[in-house]
């Protein structure tokens, strides 16, 4: 029983970790090397995300790339509450992971995103290169791949 | 027969869309698809720029500057520089000049290729995103051979600019716009003379001549209204007096006059950037890029004004320094801001698909917005 | 460009209004006109935190924030007016044959320790010149008489002011916070809302 059980999980990893198709939410400087990196030039479609979905609701991978500020998040906590099971996060850009540069003297800036959703990859930089979103999409896929994945349901 | 009776209607075009350029939201009322009112609500990228100003030095308010409109990064850059050698009466030599005229072009060009694929986006078209995002990527590289970054650059400083540009940038810049020429007949070919695109962007949009007074509009949505209204040729600032380029400007004034003189704008900042290459080409012994200020102790006084041309209007900043190492106050005047104001005014009466298009024409950023 | 003939650009306005020229360019200054002296002399203390390289700064600093700043560049008009005269100037500014300034850039709002500060900077596209009047507010009554109907962008730079720095503008069509949220307690850009750097 073992043996079909594991090999149908085998199947369901490799076909669901294989077409991750993002949600267009682009707050701020990140969102253009977002959009760079589904142009033609350094390509995302080839690793499975072949279009970004508008919809939440059709979407399973939330990059959060920007900034987040105090009247934004209660939108982006509804957005993550709106995609279906299962749904992963990567923080994009020095400001998603903590704050960035505006940790210290901003009156405005949330103190990183993790104060609000569950964060899945942390990628820094400010902004980070295109080449550098393809690989933490890479690092997710190993994470996810793994016999225990951090307690997360793939 | 008989008039079915109609209730208005109000939507919500959120502020996570893939056609709002940023976070904004429209609350819009509607009479069948008819628009009738749009309310525009702000404030979901709010940093707090001006006041992070007031508890930094003036060089560690530097990088800061650049994420004001982060694809126009040298304009916001060379806005508050300026304030502060006008301040404390700093010469710039010949040499930095060029340099800094070349990649505001250069920044200019790709802020307006960006733009036209988000446009065309927009619109429903999605192969034009692909073509220009190659040109893009073109001088985003050059970019990165001189200055390190792709996007937030950091370049320019009290008195000159960081570092020196060489010979193999010059020629990579030089092949560049030699094949940009074609590029851009390209994407003409492909656009301009399309049915589709044409009904869908003629008489859409227009914006008269008080009303764009009313607002202090700047920038290309004042000249495709007749208004021939530049900063580069009105007040000439750095070396604009010594280089021949037209200032393009057109009468109908709706969506499709937006398109035409952004294309135009980007042959003539081609132009520019070929006159700016040959100057440079003949000067490469010239080693003196800046003058010795020393910027961790600057204590400037008095108030400053300055502005610049940027990809969507007319930019300034001032300042209010008060003789200590912090600034007083900076006041960023962006041109979004009062773009913003105008959507309500030109688009009753259309459409809901007519309302993006037009949307998309005004070229609005939300970092401007709001600071 | 038309030249503008050289005198005192503001003399019609002077006999009319009580106005007090603070700062002329240079090429319109007549021998023997001399402008009024200023006074430096406010001074207070902020207490902020610095990081280690700022060694000639402590705790309890003695910082000169408080100026009559009228050192202005590149050399435009400045004048200071009352504040109930602002409506009846801008307009008489904009409309008269001999001003004609058509366009308000922006309104740029300063906290002096002892008042609040709105300048007004007017531009006019038809002789190339540019304005800047101020007025000052006092911060026990904080109102001002709006100018919306008169530049239509003031309308969205008014409720700016109101949500940072917490003036009234009596007559405003809808005056509500702008940039923070609508449950949000303060003014963040005045002196007294502290942010202490921490690095």
């Amino acid at each position: 029983m073992k043996i079909i059980m594991s090999s149908i999980e085998k199947l369901y990893k490799w076909s669901r970790l294989n077409s991750l198709w993002p949600l267009t939410y682009a707050t701020s400087c990140c969102g253009i090397e977002m959009m760079s990196v589904s142009a033609s030039n350094y390509d995302i479609a080839r690793f499975g995300s072949e279009v970004f979905r508008g919809s939440p609701r059709q979407a399973d991978l939330l990059i959060v790339a920007g900034t987040l500020t105090l009247k934004m998040s209660p939108i982006l906590l509804r957005l993550y509450e709106q995609m279906a099971e299962p749904k992963y996060v990567i923080a994009m850009g020095a400001c998603a992971c903590s704050g960035g540069m505006y940790r210290n003297s901003s009156y405005s800036v949330v103190k990183g995103v993790d104060t609000i959703i569950p964060v899945d990859i942390y990628l820094p930089m400010c902004p980070p290169k295109p080449e550098s979103l393809i690989d933490a999409l890479i690092k997710l896929r190993k994470k996810l791949n793994d016999k225990n994945p951090g307690g997360r349901f793939v | 027969m008989e008039k079915i009776l109609t209730d208005r209607m109000r939507i919500n075009i959120g502020p996570q869309h893939p056609s709002t350029h940023g976070v904004m939201r429209m609350i819009v009322d509607l009479d069948g698809e008819t628009v009738e009112n749009v309310e525009t609500v702000i404030g979901y990228l709010h940093r707090g720029m001006e006041k992070m100003a007031e508890t930094s030095t003036y060089i560690q308010y530097l990088p800061i500057v650049d994420r004001i409109d982060y694809l126009s990064g040298f304009f916001c850059s060379y806005a508050y520089v300026n304030g502060i050698e006008l301040l404390m009466d700093i010469e710039i030599s010949e040499k930095s000049k060029y340099i800094r005229t070349i990649t505001m072009e250069l920044n200019r060009m790709a802020s307006h290729l960006l733009w036209l694929g988000c446009f065309m986006m927009d619109l429903g078209a999605s192969s034009p995103f692909f073509y220009t995002f190659i040109e893009r990527e073109k001088i985003l590289d050059i970019f990165e051979n001189l200055t390190g970054n792709r996007m937030m650059y950091n370049y320019y400083t009290f008195g000159g600019v960081k570092r020196d540009i060489d010979k193999e940038n010059l020629y990579a810049i030089k092949k560049f716009s030699d094949e940009f020429v074609f590029a851009l007949k390209d994407l003409e070919e492909l656009i301009n003379y399309n049915p589709i695109f044409i009904s869908r962007t003629k008489n859409l949009g227009i914006l008269e001549k008080e009303c764009a007074y009313a607002y202090s509009i700047t920038g290309v949505n004042l000249r495709a209204s007749g208004i021939k209204k530049d900063l580069r040729k009105d007040k000439p600032y750095l070396i604009y007096e010594n280089i021949e380029f037209n200032v393009p400007i057109s009468e109908n004034k709706d969506v499709q006059a937006r398109y035409i003189l952004r294309i135009k704008e980007l042959k003539e900042s081609n132009k520019i950037v070929q006159q700016c290459i040959d100057w440079l080409l003949t000067n490469l012994n010239n080693k003196n890029i800046i003058t010795d200020v020393k910027p961790l102790t600057l204590k400037p006084e008095g108030i400053a004004i300055s502005e610049v041309e940027s990809s969507r209007g007319l930019m300034q900043c001032i300042i209010y320094a008060d003789g200590t190492l912090n600034p007083y106050r900076i006041k960023w005047r962006t041109p979004s801001f009062y773009n913003v104001q105008i959507i309500n005014e030109i688009s009753k009466g259309y459409l809901l698909s007519d309302l993006i298009a037009i949307f998309g024409s005004l070229d609005i950023i939300m970092p401007e917005v709001d600071r | 460009m038309i030249k503008i003939r050289e005198v005192d650009l503001f003399e019609n306005l002077k006999r009319k209004f009580d106005i007090r020229i603070e700062n002329c360019p240079r090429m319109f200054l007549d021998k023997g006109n001399e402008l009024n002296s200023v006074q430096k002399d406010m001074k207070c203390i902020v207490k902020r935190e610095y990081s280690a390289f700022d060694e000639h700064l402590t705790d309890d600093t003695e910082l000169k924030c408080d100026t009559e700043l009228n050192h202005i560049k590149p050399d435009i008009y400045l004048l200071r007016v009352k504040k109930e005269d602002i409506r009846q100037i801008l307009r008489y500014l904009k409309n008269s044959e001999e001003y004609f300034f058509e366009r308000l850039d922006c309104m740029v709002c300063c906290d002096r320790k002892k008042d609040l500060e709105i300048m007004y900077l007017l531009q006019s596209d038809k002789y190339n010149v540019k304005c800047g009047i101020r007025v000052e507010i006092d911060k026990k009554e904080n109102q001002i008489a709006t100018v919306s109907d008169i530049f239509s962008n003031a309308n969205l730079e008014e409720r700016e002011i109101y949500d940072l720095f917490g003036i009234k503008f009596i007559n405003h069509p809808d005056l509500k916070r702008i940039f923070m949220p609508e449950d949000f307690v303060g003014h963040p850009l005045r002196k007294d809302f502290i942010i202490q750097r921490l690095n």
